[in-house]
């Protein structure tokens, strides 16, 4: 028998007992209603039934009997007289509580509830007392909240409390059991000697406690003790940083915030030049406790900072960067595998197999996605290399320039950022050279002396922008025409948009600086970075208005760990085309490839697009079908079509790159094994289309 | 509480020990009150005390201002590790003295003279 | 040393409760059933604190709180009452005769160990 179970049975026990006093008390009580001693004795009888019953488990004891005892305490206090019913229902309460210590089997619950009936009517009648509830339990709610919050106690205990049996130090331990404590206790109302009255406390206390408890905790402490004593709880620091400023303060604004000391008070003496806290005792406008506790709360909101800073660093590990992209390949694999895995099952058609492979399927979509969100880095980790760059070339160039950075919080794939860098760098240089004039023209200008290069990071989607504009001079559409002229970029007499102008920017080998500076200009031109950016399954666009200023806009895939791909076929061959280039599938029929005269150009709503016949380009053999398809893909706004046998769909795919062997391979950027285990390659278009 | 007093000269030794607690609050007042009288300098040996509460550890601080206004001195001889974990724990140790005047002499005072004996 | 502490209740259940709680955590107890047969039990040494029910035949908890008070060697001792009565004019009769804190029933040992935890060392 366990220690409940044996307070249960001597409890039975006990209430037997009771229910047999009882019972020979109630037949007393019939004789002599009147009979305060019996009345007592009855009531006693059902408190303790009450009362025990709670405190052993026997709740259902403890509710019933509640009403029980509630008349009785009125007939106890004359508000309600002593009856045949009363005595009655008393009686057969008596049995109905023997049968409910036996077990809830045995239990008539239709003369449970006509009992509590009568008894809970005969409670409400009469004087309302507001009876106390059975269910007030004493149990606290345990309420730990995480974080850790530094409180200011002032505890005042009246001066006669060690007559009432609490010794204030006993208070103090238990402050200390909550968590770090310091106390510090103030000896300035201890009377002359000759007027101490030796058992009386004098003494008050600061306790600057830090603990993940909350408030309700700390006044626990004080509970039988709080109504006589000036208790003061103040919350001065928290970890969730709402607090954080105040926890900086210096001991003055803390005296001065606890009411000890006067602003004015405070800067008279902040004038001096001796230590704040010396000054202060010294000139009698705080006492030497007050101001040791202002300084032991210092201290220990400053450790507290210190320690929560320290966890802080250690929330977040530093792991290679390899171990991540070994991670984010096994997982490629597991991708691919569960790919099989499912396209397996289906084939099976055993629901229990089908069972696990969605199982695995949600659970490898899971660990994909907080693999490459691993990854991820936020972008303004690049910013103050940037702000360097921007700072050391301004001055190089005598130019006065300020870079202002935005989205900083913006997660890009980690590999996108390293390989941003370099397009980036050349980017800010050129702005810097050929944008931004140099202060005298720009005040010149109406301008303010000081250009402004802005690099900005903004999420779309499943795309990032990343924007560079300056507030330099723009681009200078006649020089770049007679610059594309001369170049034999364009014929003189080409009609070009604006677009198509400062997009021959981008054009191999063109540069407009007049003179080659050591910043830019040195044949690397923006062809350059437009590779870089394409590269990274990216988009680059310019902007500019003349005189007003340059802006770059680069798009680029969130990861480049995973592609949204289309599923083409040619013959028994599959490739993917990123979907980010696609625009559209278009049928071509033999009729239609007639009717264009061998020239390979697709009737796209009266449009007639060029294609590229993948078969022709890859030299693939065999036969062609009737019907195949072109998809539309759009590059530097010319559209293009890719001539397939077959599309077969959308798919997202886990890059796998090529090995050194096929690194020089025109118009292929990857390759990915498809769920049946076979590999696709991933065309380059950009490429592809150059070539083509 | 145990407490027996030595004069010799000018310097009164008063020895406890025990626990002090507030149920001999009157009589460790009347000690100290008879002590001040006797001696110009007083000599608290602690060496037996167990602990003290807070009633004593106020009895002893009021005792030590009362002994400075009347140009005597009082201080503490041989506390031992009950005593100090008692004024830890009422949280009387501090950096400042309350008598500004001289910062040294205070009996709570922490630092390398705490268990020593403090010249006058 | 270990402490000494009475308890004082009418049911026999409580006191058996009471007593294996604080016997099990170190404490010597020594028990009564009512203020009455308490008072005759105060001469075996130094009592450190009293856990005392308040409705209870021939002398209730009120009465011997404020009759121990006037005893010389209970004028500092902690005095804790066992209470169902969570009105406050019961809790607030029973400071004035001088109890030291309340524990409302029913109560877990643990509560009871961390009540008396309050009062003694």
């Amino acid at each position: 028998m366990n220690v409940s179970e044996l307070h249960k049975e001597a409890f039975r026990e006990e209430a037997n007992e009771l229910l047999t006093e009882l019972e020979s008390s109630l037949l007393e009580l019939e004789e002599s209603p009147e009979d305060q001693e019996i009345i007592g004795r009855t009531f006693r009888a059902m408190h303790t039934i009450k009362g025990s019953g709670a405190m052993f488990g026997f709740t259902d004891i403890a509710e019933f009997t509640h009403d029980v005892e509630t008349v009785f305490d009125k007939v106890r206090g004359g508000i309600m007289s002593v009856n045949k019913e009363l005595i009655d229902s008393t009686l057969k309460s008596c049995d109905l509580i023997r049968s409910m210590l036996e077990g809830s089997d045995s239990v008539d619950e239709v003369e449970k509830d006509r009992l509590k009936g009568i008894f809970s009517a005969m409670s409400r009648s009469g004087m309302d007392d507001g009876g106390e509830s059975i269910k007030s339990s004493a149990a606290k709610p345990e309420n730990r909240p995480a974080v850790e919050k530094t409180y200011r106690i002032r505890f005042k205990p009246p001066q006669d409390i060690y007559l009432t049996g609490t010794d204030p130090i006993l208070l103090l331990n238990e402050l200390r059991e909550l968590g770090e404590c310091s106390v510090i206790a103030h000896l300035n109302e201890i009377p002359f000697f000759e007027d101490i009255d030796p058992e009386h406390c004098y003494t008050y206390w600061d306790i600057i406690l830090t603990t993940s408890r909350d408030e309700n905790a700390i006044r626990d402490i004080f509970i039988f003790v709080e109504e006589d004593s000036e208790l003061r709880i103040d919350l001065i620091d928290e970890s969730g940083g709402l607090l954080d400023e105040p926890a900086q303060r210096k001991l003055g604004e803390i005296l001065v915030e606890r009411g000890e000391l006067t602003p004015e008070d405070m800067k008279r003496v902040l004038e001096g030049q001796k230590r704040f806290g010396e000054i202060l005792v010294e000139t009698g406008l705080a006492n030497p406790s007050q101001v040791q506790a202002a300084l032991v709360e210092q201290q220990q909101v400053r450790e507290v900072h210190q320690k929560r800073q320290n966890t802080d660093a250690a929330s977040s590990i530093r792991v290679p960067s390899e171990k991540l992209d070994i991670l984010v390949n096994l997982v490629g694999e597991l991708v691919t595998v569960q790919a099989r895995l499912s396209q397996t099952s289906a084939m099976k058609n055993d629901s229990n197999l089908t069972l696990i492979a969605e199982e695995v399927e949600r659970l490898t979509a899971e660990l994909r996605d907080n693999t490459l969100n691993i990854r991820m880095m936020p972008f303004g980790s690049t910013f103050s290399k940037f702000k360097r760059l921007v700072r050391d070339l301004s001055n190089d160039l005598g130019k006065e320039v300020e870079m202002v950075t935005d989205g900083a919080n913006t997660e890009l794939d980690k590999t996108v950022i390293e390989r941003l860098n370099d397009p980036l760098v050349h980017i800010i240089r050129n702005s810097i050279d050929h944008g931004i004039e140099d202060p005298e023209a720009r005040v010149a200008a109406g301008k303010p002396r000081q250009g402004t290069v802005r690099l900005m990071a903004e999420h779309s989607g499943d795309c990032v922008f990343i924007t560079i504009q300056d507030d330099g001079a723009g681009l200078d559409r006649d020089a770049i025409r007679t610059k594309a002229v001369e170049k034999r970029l364009i014929s003189e007499t080409a009609e070009l948009s604006e677009k198509e102008l400062f997009g021959l920017i981008f054009a191999p080998g063109f540069s407009t600086a007049k003179k080659i500076s050591g910043v830019s200009g040195r044949g690397v031109g923006m062809d350059v970075v437009k590779k870089a950016i394409e590269a990274l399954r990216g988009a680059i666009e310019i902007s500019s208005r003349k005189g007003e200023g340059t802006t770059i806009t680069i798009r680029l895939p969130l990861t480049l760990a995973i592609i949204e791909s289309l599923l083409v076929q040619i013959g028994d061959d599959r490739y993917l085309l990123p979907l980010s280039f696609v625009e559209e599938c278009v049928v071509l029929t033999g009729k239609d490839i007639e009717e264009a005269h061998g020239k390979e150009l697709a009737n796209v709503r009266g449009h007639m697009v060029p294609y590229i016949p993948l078969r022709k380009q890859f030299q693939l053999t065999g036969s062609v079908p009737g019907i195949q398809q072109v998809v539309i893909t759009q590059i530097d706004g010319d559209r293009i079509g890719l001539l397939v046998d077959n599309v077969i769909g959308e798919h997202q795919t886990v890059i796998k790159s090529l090995g050194k062997a096929y690194r020089d391979v025109h118009g292929i950027s990857g390759a990915t094994i498809l769920g049946d285990g076979t590999v696709a390659l991933i065309l380059d278009i950009p490429q592809l289309v150059k070539w083509g | 509480m145990n407490h027996s007093f030595q004069l010799s000269a000018d310097t009164g030794v008063l020895s406890l020990a025990g626990a002090l607690t507030i149920e001999h609050g009157a009589e460790l007042k009347a000690s100290l009150s008879g002590a001040l009288e006797a001696a110009d300098h007083i000599v608290c040996d602690l060496s037996g005390l167990e602990s003290a509460d807070i009633c004593t550890l106020q009895l002893f601080c009021s005792a030590h201002k009362a002994a400075a206004r009347a140009g005597k001195t009082l201080e503490f001889r041989a506390t031992c590790e009950g005593f100090d974990a008692s004024v830890m724990e009422a949280g009387f140790r501090r950096h400042v003295g309350c008598m500004s005047q001289n910062s040294a002499d205070c009996l709570w005072i922490e630092g390398p003279g705490e268990k020593t004996e403090v010249a006058p | 040393m270990a402490h000494t502490l009475l308890i004082v209740d009418d049911s026999a259940s409580m006191r058996q409760m009471v007593s294996f709680t604080l016997k099990d955590a170190g404490y010597d107890v020594i028990s009564a059933t009512n203020g009455k047969d308490a008072l005759t039990k105060l001469d075996s040494g130094k009592i450190a604190m009293v856990i005392t029910d308040l409705n209870m035949p021939e002398m209730d908890g009120i009465e011997l709180i404020k009759q121990l008070r006037g005893k010389p060697g209970f004028k500092f001792t902690p005095i804790v009452m066992l209470t169902t009565e969570s009105q406050d004019s019961k809790k607030l009769a029973g400071k004035q005769a001088g109890a030291s804190g309340w524990i409302v029933k029913p109560f877990k040992p643990d509560q009871l160990l961390d009540t008396v935890k309050k009062f003694v060392k």
